[in-house]
């Protein structure tokens, strides 16, 4: 658990704004993320958390204001395609008729990477999160929490410098949601900027240094200097107790 | 191309594990061969039999039309029937290809890997070819192999197998036609939002233009091997030009879903 670290940041937003059409989505959002930190996007919805984490991946460009990663601008960050983002959505974004192994391959030879790289990189991670064992199904066959891992998975294929998950945890069960907070905060402390969209205030109070509260607009800024030990769950106990990582 | 190679792959990997589809497709093409292959063949028997023959040429007369011009538009039509299946099962496909991706997920991923524009388009459409262009391959080569040997169909032998321009048409000009015609398809699946309306633009632009093109390979197979090979060229630069505008239309934002 360590405190936030005064570093350059990663991530930068200037007055950054989103429309679309004639509808505003995002309006003069300004805000760093330095390595090391987890900034937490909390908010209504509709109010433009997706959009904004779309702005700093890069897959959206802002009509107005800024968006710069790692240095320049996200736009074009995605275009040179140095795999310096990972994202991990609420839909995890496989090919159900592909094995996980396929699917990895299939991500990871578009970066280049040959299968022998892809899996070599890949093994930790599956090991870690348990992935291992029915990695040649089909992604179809898998449980909505084994999707979402092997998306964790490919984010992290690329060694990248920003993580950024958009509401990874929905329809995921409590243990799986554990798996990926503490990988995601595991990988802050390794150095990593990373934003967190999520309705999971208790997580989010948990896991992130900062949480802005986004409708449209920046409405308020938590800061956690010493971030707070999530309270222990009896539940969760039990569950991981009797069911383990399951 | 190795971006290419890659997204061909995957689109061919998905396409091969659906079995009802495939099934399908080679029902198609069966039932063409089976129908006109029944119909030439009692023709090819009857034929050995003078009396029917000449109960069969006299009746056909009373209507005003002559066997060897029924022969010869059972010939063409069989060709252009087998012939068109080719581009419209590309032609569904692609309409449903880059959508797949949108519906999947898989988009936003697809784009913050380096895979260009040109070299999505360019992967999809060559995935979406491969098992139909096997499938073309195998049915109607083989269909016409069988049916090419009736002594029935000698006199129009160009129309089934017998003439080079056939060879041509069936081993370019039909594979190039359905370049142009998958590449429309591909970029109208690029540009729709849903399903729907893919299907919808993919039927009215693609379903006629499939048909045509066919039609029109076939109607062209007595102007000889030459007119075959600038068709293919043709088709496959049209192709090529609609992927090159294709790529510069879509757009690479990832709206939220």
């Amino acid at each position: 658990m360590g405190t936030r670290r005064a570093r350059q940041p990663l991530v930068e937003l200037q007055d950054a704004s989103r429309s679309f059409g004639r509808t505003p989505v995002l309006e003069r959002v300004s805000l760093t993320i330095a390595p090391g930190e987890v900034l937490g996007l909390v908010g209504p919805n509709g109010g433009g958390k997706s959009t904004l984490l779309l702005l700093m991946a890069g897959l959206l460009r802002p009509t107005a204001g800024t968006v710069t990663v790692c240095g320049i601008t996200a736009h074009e960050l995605a275009l040179t395609s140095a795999g310096k983002v990972g994202l991990v959505t609420a839909r995890p974004g496989l090919y159900p008729l592909l094995s996980g192994r396929e699917n990895l391959q299939h991500f990871g030879g578009l970066f280049g990477l040959s299968a022998g790289e892809v899996e070599g990189r890949a093994a930790p991670l599956l090991e870690a999160l348990a992935l291992t064992d029915g990695l040649d199904r089909r992604v179809g066959q898998w449980s909505t929490g084994m999707q979402q891992k092997l998306s964790l998975v490919r984010a992290l294929l690329l060694s990248p410098e920003v993580l950024l998950f958009d509401e990874p945890t929905a329809n995921l069960d409590p243990v799986a949601s554990q798996v990926l907070y503490e990988t995601l905060r595991g990988r802050a402390d390794d150095g990593l900027a990373c934003a967190l969209v999520t309705h999971d205030l208790a997580a989010a109070e948990a896991i992130c240094d900062r949480v802005l509260l986004l409708d449209r607009t920046v409405r308020r800024e938590l800061r956690f200097d010493e971030r707070r030990a999530p309270a222990p769950s009896e539940l969760l106990e039990v569950w991981r107790a009797e069911l383990g990582q399951r | 191309m190795r971006a290419v190679a890659r997204m061909a792959h995957t689109e061919v990997l998905e396409h091969r594990r659906q079995p009802a589809m495939l099934a399908v497709m080679a029902v198609t093409y069966l039932c063409f061969f089976v129908l006109f292959a029944a119909a030439f063949i009692a023709l090819e028997v009857v034929s050995g039999q003078p009396e029917v023959m000449a109960q069969l040429q006299a009746q056909l007369e009373a209507v005003g039309v002559e066997l060897d011009a029924w022969l010869y538009l059972g010939a063409s039509t069989f060709t252009a029937m087998m012939f068109t299946n080719m581009p419209l099962f590309v032609s569904l496909f692609a309409a449903y290809s880059v959508l797949h991706d949108r519906t999947c997920g898989t988009m936003p991923f697809l784009m913050l890997s380096p895979l260009t524009r040109w070299q999505l388009l360019a992967g999809k459409l060559a995935g979406v070819m491969v098992i139909p262009l096997v499938m073309h391959g195998v049915f109607v080569g083989v269909s016409t192999l069988i049916l090419g040997r009736l002594d029935v169909l000698e006199a129009h032998a160009a129309m089934v197998g017998g003439s080079a321009a056939w060879w041509v048409a069936f081993a370019l000009g039909i594979p190039m036609a359905t370049v142009f015609i998958g590449a429309l398809g591909t970029v109208i699946s690029a540009l729709s939002r849903d399903v729907r309306t893919s299907l919808q633009y993919t039927q009215f632009f693609i379903g006629f233009l499939s048909l045509g093109l066919s039609v029109v390979v076939v109607d062209m197979l007595k102007e000889g091997v030459v007119m075959q090979l600038v068709f293919a060229a043709a088709a496959l630069v049209m192709g090529l030009i609609a992927l090159l505008i294709g790529a510069r239309l879509i757009s690479r934002d990832v709206p939220p879903t």
